[in-house]
């Protein structure tokens, strides 16, 4: 018996069925999250023989690109067979100024709606704050035909639009909650060492957003790549970005469906956000919890 | 509930490297006030948690009663707790605060009540039953939370710094509150504060404590007449002790030399009289400013005056070093250009070149 | 300098967005609504019919079972994404070992776009070769996965695919929410000896009511919007059992050209989105 013994220092550490059972959640939540990915590198790996007869789950026998090199360059969107590539660059140029144009333009909306409190300022935010409810369905065809009288429907520098417009509200939001919390007296002091509107946004304001910045950028970044449905009616063929791509690839497909061609594909198409992802998603959470999302 | 004795045996608490206390031995008596007292990172609230069960001892023992709490949960060391800040369910109303944590422990219905009941009429807060702690005001909070801790009948009461967060009338109105309480229910109380006003109003005995140890523990008037070294002396009193680097010499008269003038030290009551370096300590208050003849005297020119309201502090000089003496504004003395005054060596405190009383 | 003409650089920031918001925005509201009441068919014409395609609308069989679908996949979505998203979310803040590599496998698949998870979990579906024809694989012969495949499951596959897509987002608010409570609210249920399980359910709530209010938000929004992920996924089918209002629209749009009805059904959404999401967060923002 140790039932002697006197407690002195450190309680002894034991692991607990209440710590065991959490691990083992974790672990069985972290299965459900990463199995499909798993499986998605796995089957793109496979040639279709050792798909139909293997099992789901099981490692590649003979891994083989012979899938990934298709979806890149050879697999067939309908009649034109150029594989995923030409629709990474049309990601690319879609992404990015769907993401400069939006954070910029958010930034300053932002600063402007929360220190600049002019005429009408409640109602445009009100305005802003509506439209980010709004489905998107509503304004597709008017859409349509204001794209088409501007000559810009199906063109690059329309899809931009399209995007920079209905994410303008989102990224506004962001910054708004943000400047929000920053101390009014920051702004008076500013004011009074004579700054003026646009000085104090590069001086005073920039320089102490990075946090929700960079929420900012990778919301906006992997919401431009991920987007189907702008892609779909606005960007025109020659602009067809990934997932509109994939889509085309996986559907169009005649007799059997090649499973490790469309795998391979769907992780083309993934792999910028990923790799977006894991190279930022630590200061992804951390802008979070500084109240990028409070409010 | 029974008030209960608490006793920190040989506890050590460490991060890491850091000793954050260093070895270290507490009797508290059951039923008296204790005040931790001590600038932030001395180690107060470190040790109030080891006490609470909140963190771990790094090694000894804490006992409370007669029971060996070291392991203990927190919630079997008989203890209730009051937080800085209040720590109160936002979405409860105060009866709520009161009674969760005996409703979660499965009380019965009627003794909830009843103890609910209680601690609302001690507390004054009857009529506040069924708000919520967003219509409370931040006195009326603290007591909710007071009241969170009363519920549970424990032995031992531990308040984390709980008025640091109140105006200055309202910390007055309820240091007061609490005197009455724990006259009242006469229980163990532990009280964290940085606040030496609240530890000389509040103790039975204050643990003045800095950077891990207890620097001096003993009754309010033996930390603000005999401080135990530089430090307690130093720390206790506002304004602060004035400080003289000087010398003691014990032959044939004991008598303190420093830097342009002489105090024989007629009256002092030594601990340890010991001759070599030494710092004389003289509150700005025990200057006499009508001599009677008793005591040396000295004579200065008063350079500043820092007018505190009912009181006033005026600078002159004790030979080379500057002199603060606190007098009473309705002396006059704001006005003079020149002051006599009196030590009575009784009053001053003297440390060796350790910083340990003499 | 006027007051007014201190702030005028603050409205020539802004006029890009107001222009976008009158135009766009306003334009499109108005035009949307002002169509449903016409008998647009493949081009907008000015011909008013009253409520006659809302009536046609919910006469449909299409219509009817969309709407159910979103109100089911919006439940059991946003419901399923709360309560597992809180789930990981607190057991994440148990100061476990390889924290932060569990959040990034929990927040994954978040950075995915709907076309790939569809895809991804319609290929988990298969029942030729998907997980169904695995586990029997492996000896479990009468074991089924075929959801997609049979009407009154196939919805609940593509609720399945959402929350594996959607739970890290709200997770991730939620952990926010969890790091922010002080912690002497825990020191305090210690002392009281209420157990950590009960404080999460009673307690931290309440607490975090912003942050689940805003994943619930983002979450509802996602429901009331999906489209790409039932495309991928079932393409409405099998036969019409996992239309959606979204898709509806966009059929009425592109493959019927009726843009009576592809009007009349954007504004239900609309409406229902104001009341159902709208509405709620006015009211909570107004109450802070």
């Amino acid at each position: 018996m140790i039932s002697h013994l006197e407690p002195d220092g450190p309680k002894p550490r034991s692991l607990s069925p209440a710590r065991i059972a959490l691990y083992v959640f974790l672990a069985l939540s972290a299965a459900f999250f990463l199995l499909p990915v798993y499986v998605m590198v796995a089957t793109s790996l496979k040639p279709m023989a050792e798909i139909r007869d293997g099992n789901l789950f099981a490692w590649p026998q003979a891994p083989t690109l012979a899938a990934w090199a298709k979806a890149w360059g050879t697999a067939c969107t309908g009649r034109v067979c150029e594989g995923m590539s030409p629709g990474m660059v049309n990601s690319f140029k879609i992404a990015i100024p769907g993401t400069l144009f939006p954070v910029i333009l958010g930034a300053l909306n932002g600063y402007a709606l929360s220190f600049w409190r002019f005429r009408g300022a409640n109602w445009v935010f009100t305005a802003l704050l509506v439209s980010t409810f709004v489905p998107i369905q509503v304004f597709i065809f008017p859409l349509v035909r204001m794209m088409t009288a501007a000559g810009l429907f199906g063109s690059l520098p329309g899809i931009i639009l399209i995007h920079t417009g209905f994410t303008l509200p989102l990224t506004t939001l962001l910054f708004r909650n943000f400047y929000a919390a920053v101390p009014e007296e920051m702004f008076s002091a500013a004011r009074v060492d004579g700054g003026g509107f646009w000085s104090i946004f590069a001086f005073v304001m920039v320089p102490i957003s990075t946090p929700i910045v960079i929420v900012a950028v990778i919301l906006q970044f992997t919401g431009a790549w991920n987007d189907y449905l702008f892609g779909m009616i606005f960007a025109g063929r020659e602009n067809q970005p990934m997932t509109v791509l994939l889509t085309s690839i996986v559907t169009s497909q005649y007799g059997e469906k090649e499973y490790n061609v469309n795998m391979a594909a769907t992780l083309l198409s993934a792999a910028v956000p990923l790799a977006v992802y894991f190279a930022s998603g630590r200061w992804f959470v951390r802008g979070i919890s500084d109240g990028a999302l409070k409010g | 509930m029974k008030a209960k004795g608490v006793s920190v045996r040989k506890v050590q608490v460490a991060y890491g490297a850091v000793q954050v206390i260093k070895e270290m031995d507490l009797e508290i008596a059951p039923g008296e006030f204790i005040v931790l007292l001590g600038a932030s990172g001395c180690g107060k609230s470190t040790l109030l948690s080891v006490i609470a069960g909140l963190r771990d001892v790094t090694a000894g023992q804490i006992w409370i009663g007669d029971q060996n709490v070291t392991w203990a949960e927190p919630k079997d060391r008989d203890i209730g707790m009051v937080f800085q800040s209040y720590a109160l369910y936002p979405q409860m109303t105060v009866r709520g605060n009161l009674s969760f944590g005996l409703r979660m422990a499965g009380a019965p219905k009627a003794v909830i009540e009843a103890r609910v009941t209680e601690a609302a009429a001690v507390l004054q807060l009857s009529h506040l039953l069924d708000r919520k702690p967003k219509a409370l005001s931040g006195g009326q909070r603290q007591r909710v939370a007071i009241g969170r801790a009363l519920v549970r009948q424990a032995g031992v009461f531990l308040f984390d710094e709980p008025l640091s967060n109140l105006d200055a009338k309202l910390r007055t109105e309820l240091r007061a509150e609490l005197k009455r309480l724990h006259r009242e229910l006469g229980t163990t109380m532990i009280f964290v504060t940085h606040d030496q006003i609240e530890a000389l109003t509040l103790a039975d005995r204050i643990a003045v404590m800095e950077g891990g140890v207890i620097r001096q523990i003993g009754t309010p008037k033996e930390i603000y007449r005999t401080p135990a070294n530089r430090f307690v002396a130093g720390f206790i009193g506002s304004p602060g002790m004035n400080f003289f680097d000087g010398k003691v010499v014990l032959d044939p008269e004991p008598r303190f030399i420093g830097p342009g003038f002489e105090l024989p030290l007629k009256g002092y009551a030594f601990t340890t009289p010991q001759a070599g370096k030494a710092t004389l300590g003289l509150r700005p208050e025990h200057v006499g400013i009508r001599p009677q003849g008793a005591h040396p005297q000295f004579t200065t020119a008063l350079t500043s005056v820092e007018p505190m309201g009912a009181e006033t502090l005026l600078w002159g000089k004790l030979g080379e070093a500057p002199l603060s003496i606190r007098v009473d504004t309705l002396t006059g003395l704001d006005e003079a250009p020149a002051l006599t005054f009196e030590i009575d060596p009784a009053l001053v405190s003297l440390f060796g070149e350790d910083g340990q009383r003499l | 300098m006027t007051p007014r003409l201190r702030k005028l650089p603050a409205v020539i920031a802004m006029t890009p967005t107001i222009f976008f918001v009158v135009v766009v925005i306003g334009f499109g509201l108005l035009w949307t609504l002002w169509t449903s009441f016409t008998s647009s068919k493949l081009l907008p014409n000015n011909d008013f019919v009253g409520l006659a395609q809302y009536a046609r609308l919910f006469a449909s069989d299409n219509w009817q079972v969309a709407c159910v679908n979103v109100a089911l996949f919006g439940v059991l979505f946003i419901g399923g994404c709360l309560a597992l998203g809180y789930a990981l979310a607190v057991a994440l803040d148990q100061g476990i070992r390889f924290e932060d590599a569990f959040r990034t496998i929990f927040l994954m698949s978040a950075s995915l776009s709907f076309v790939v998870t569809g895809i991804v979990w319609q290929w988990l579906f298969d029942p030729t070769f998907g997980i169904q024809a695995a586990v029997r694989d492996w000896g479990w012969t009468s074991f089924r996965f075929d959801w997609l495949t049979r009407e009154e499951t196939a919805i609940f596959a593509l609720v399945g695919a959402g929350i594996w897509q959607a739970t890290g987002m709200g997770m991730v608010i939620m952990l926010a929410g969890l790091r922010g409570i002080d912690q002497d609210i825990w020191n305090a249920t210690r002392i009281d000896g209420i157990p950590a399980w009960r404080v999460y359910i009673h307690v931290i709530p309440a607490m975090i009511r912003p942050m689940i209010a805003t994943a619930a938000v983002l979450l509802s929004l996602t429901a009331i919007k999906i489209y790409d992920l039932v495309v991928v996924m079932t393409g409405g089918g099998p036969g019409i059992s996992t239309e959606v209002p979204a898709k509806y629209v966009m059929d009425m749009l592109f493959q019927r050209n009726n843009l009576g009805q592809a009007t009349a059904a954007a504004t239900i959404m609309l409406l229902a989105i104001c009341l159902l999401v709208g509405l709620p967060w006015a009211l909570l923002r107004r109450a802070k």
